[in-house]
């Protein structure tokens, strides 16, 4: 993603209480034209309320909303140039489906064959055509779903708020939307705000991702980044799973580079160094599950040490295995790809084994 | 065991036919009587006669107070209903403060006697030198419906989405408008509702009508006067029969309507 483009949506030093509660501390944040925005976090986190207050449902205590170039302080729901699509999708119960779609143009003042016109076009981008006569209670899911959403961008907004559309929805319905509205936003090429707790579908559908935790934002960053370089713990465990392992800094080095020793893994060198380096400093080290490799001869790698085989599990397209490394107390997990001929089984419980990697997978984290 | 159980719906039965019968028994008197050629309501009966409905129509002040009454009634039941609308949507869908004293003050008049409410008005209303008359009965009798409209339309909008209206603001319309257009259509069958009942309230309630209509007489009110002259007696039978046919087909009328909407309702639910 360019970040040349102006901002769709600025948030400048926004805060929201509901009495003494924070919902939103402070945030800061610009979502580019046409991008593809993933708000990402823990159930309670202030996801939604960040959404609503872009959207014009909540009020902001403090701080600034821009959508454009303009400041959305005095324009109320109704004027903003964005629409939503709630978590419940709240389509109105006493319309039909061309109605529900049509309720947004009311204002529009346009002509009946117009409207007409417009209505039948976005049903069938979304694949609704022929159930515009259908009341809300006779559509599944999955098609309530869509006319939430087509209901939303018939407006042609300039940002279409999405607050976890496919959290209802069973796994293999969820997985195929996720993929129409990536194409979907590709197509119409409008900026999409997306609302989640499901890492997976942020990960796979973003441009960007925003991680939050109890109303602050801890990273925004694209998806590799998120996953590869999280800025803090908190993120490395809220997405995908992490192995932590207590180390502690033995050497700074004039170049700015570090010499960690990490208990099992041996002398590690980093050329990052953390805010409060010194020497002697207790931090953890961190690497991912499926950046180590596992194998029952010892390898010619950078690092390679042995430890035993705790647990095995097989999952189908991977094994899961908890290993103890020699001289370090917290057993780690290994994921590693079935990719082996079939007939050959993988290490059970109780073996030796050798786990390598490159030094450059371990992350460094402050307690 | 089977001998018990066909004794006890025999009872049963028995009971359901009974209740059915007292209850309405003196209800049906009405319409026999209103086509009985003699002033007097006894057995055996005398030949049959429209007479009391011709009389009927041609009495203006019984007509005056039939007219008098359904201008009350129609007056009392938009009011209350109006006013149950907006204390139902004020509190169901804000945080309104002290809320539940609030809403006992609202229903104070189901349990305070009409007597009560009647005399303390007259009272009022004559220290205010306001005048008495249709309005002061309107303003009565919407003091006792309003409970009643209160009380359908909380039921009914209790348990409304909030996302809806939000989704209709998110959407581009106004708050009237999605008031118009969203909260009222999902109310309705609660506002029609609200409508029949008060509008029945209004047009039988007797005390307050009794103290404040001072020379517009309510149809109950006409009626307990002339039940002092027995030669007018049939046509009030033959006027309270035509009132119970237009209730009746009123009724029937709402239940064929509701019925008809009801699986769009269920639907809003
Ligand atoms: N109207 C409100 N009054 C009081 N507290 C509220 C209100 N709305 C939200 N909150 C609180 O603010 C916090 C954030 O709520 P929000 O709905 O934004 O969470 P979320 O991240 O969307 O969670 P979820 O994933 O469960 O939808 C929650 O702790 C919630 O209890
Ligand atoms: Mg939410």
């Amino acid at each position: 993603m360019t970040t040349d483009k102006r901002p769709a949506v600025e948030l400048q030093q926004v805060s929201k209480c509901f009495g003494d509660f924070r919902a939103l501390d402070n945030i800061s944040l610009a979502i580019h034209e046409a991008e593809f925005f993933s708000i990402l976090g823990p159930s309670g986190c202030g996801k939604s309320t960040m959404l609503r207050l872009i959207a014009g449902l909540e009020h902001a205590d403090s701080g600034k909303l821009m959508i454009g170039d303009r400041d959305m302080a005095e324009v109320p729901a109704y004027g903003r140039p964005c629409n939503m699509v709630f978590q419940n999708y709240a389509i109105f119960p006493h319309l039909s489906v061309g109605d529900n779609v049509a309720y947004g143009l009311r204002n529009a003042g346009l002509k009946k064959r117009a409207l007409e016109e417009k209505i039948e076009n976005m049903l069938n981008a979304v694949q609704l055509a022929g159930l515009e006569k259908r009341k809300p209670d006779q559509l599944s899911g999955g098609q309530r779903q869509r006319v939430a959403l087509a209901r939303a961008l018939v407006r042609e907004p300039k940002v279409l708020l999405l607050d976890e559309p496919l959290g209802a929805l069973d796994k293999s319905l969820r997985e195929q939307m996720q993929h129409e509205l990536r194409e979907l936003q590709q197509s119409v090429g409008i900026t999409f705000i997306l609302v989640t707790h499901d890492q997976e579908e942020a990960l796979s559908m973003s441009d960007r991702i925003a991680v939050m935790s109890e109303g602050r934002i801890l990273q925004i960053a694209t998806p590799l980044d998120i996953y590869e370089q999280p800025n803090c713990s908190h993120v490395a465990t809220f997405i995908g799973d992490m192995n932590f392992i207590d180390a502690t800094t033995d050497d700074v080095q004039d170049d700015g580079s570090v010499e960690v020793i990490v208990p099992g893994f041996g002398r590690l060198r980093f050329n990052q160094r953390l805010p409060s380096e010194r020497r002697g400093l207790a931090h953890r080290v961190a690497i991912r599950p499926e950046k180590l490799r596992i194998s029952r001869q010892q390898t010619e790698a950078e690092l390679c040490v042995s430890g035993l085989v705790v647990t095995s599990s097989y999952w189908g397209d991977q094994s899961q295995f908890q290993i103890t490394v020699d001289g370090c107390d917290t057993p780690v997990t290994v994921a590693a790809h079935n990719v082996g001929q079939s007939g050959e089984t993988p290490p059970a419980r109780g073996e030796r084994v050798w786990l390598s990697a490159r030094p450059g997978a371990f992350l460094r984290f402050e307690n | 065991m089977a001998g018990m159980r066909r004794i006890g719906q025999r009872l049963r039965g028995t009971f359901s036919w009974g209740y059915l019968f007292f209850l309405y028994l003196p209800i049906l008197i009405l319409p026999l009587f209103s086509f009985n050629d003699s002033y007097y309501i006894s057995f055996p009966l005398k030949g049959f006669t429209t007479r009391w409905y011709q009389e009927l129509s041609a009495d203006p002040s019984i007509l005056g107070a039939l007219l008098t009454s359904l201008q009350i009634a129609c007056a009392a039941a938009v009011l209350s209903t109006l006013l149950g609308l907006m204390s139902a949507r004020a509190l169901t869908r804000h945080r309104v403060r002290g809320e539940k004293s609030l809403l006992g003050v609202i229903m104070l008049p189901l349990v305070v006697p009409e007597l009560i409410i009647g005399v303390s008005l007259l009272t009022m209303l004559n220290h205010a030198s306001a005048g008495l008359g249709k309005w002061a009965v309107v303003l009565g009798h919407v003091l006792i419906c309003y409970p009643f409209s209160v009380a359908i339309l909380m039921s009914r909008m209790e348990g409304f989405d909030k996302s809806l209206e939000e989704a209709s603001l998110d959407l581009g319309s106004t708050h009237w408008q999605t008031f118009r257009w969203v909260v009222l259509p999902l109310a309705l069958p609660g506002v029609i509702a609200s409508v029949l009942l008060t509008f029945t309230i209004s047009f039988d309630e007797f005390l307050i009508a009794f103290f404040l209509s001072s020379n517009e007489p309510t149809l109950p009110v006409y009626i307990w006067g002339q039940l002092r002259f027995p030669k007018k007696l049939p046509s009030t039978l033959a006027l309270g029969t035509a009132i119970i046919f237009v209730s009746f087909a009123v009724v029937a009328f709402a239940e064929w309507l509701r019925r008809r909407d009801a699986p769009k309702k269920e639907a809003s639910q």
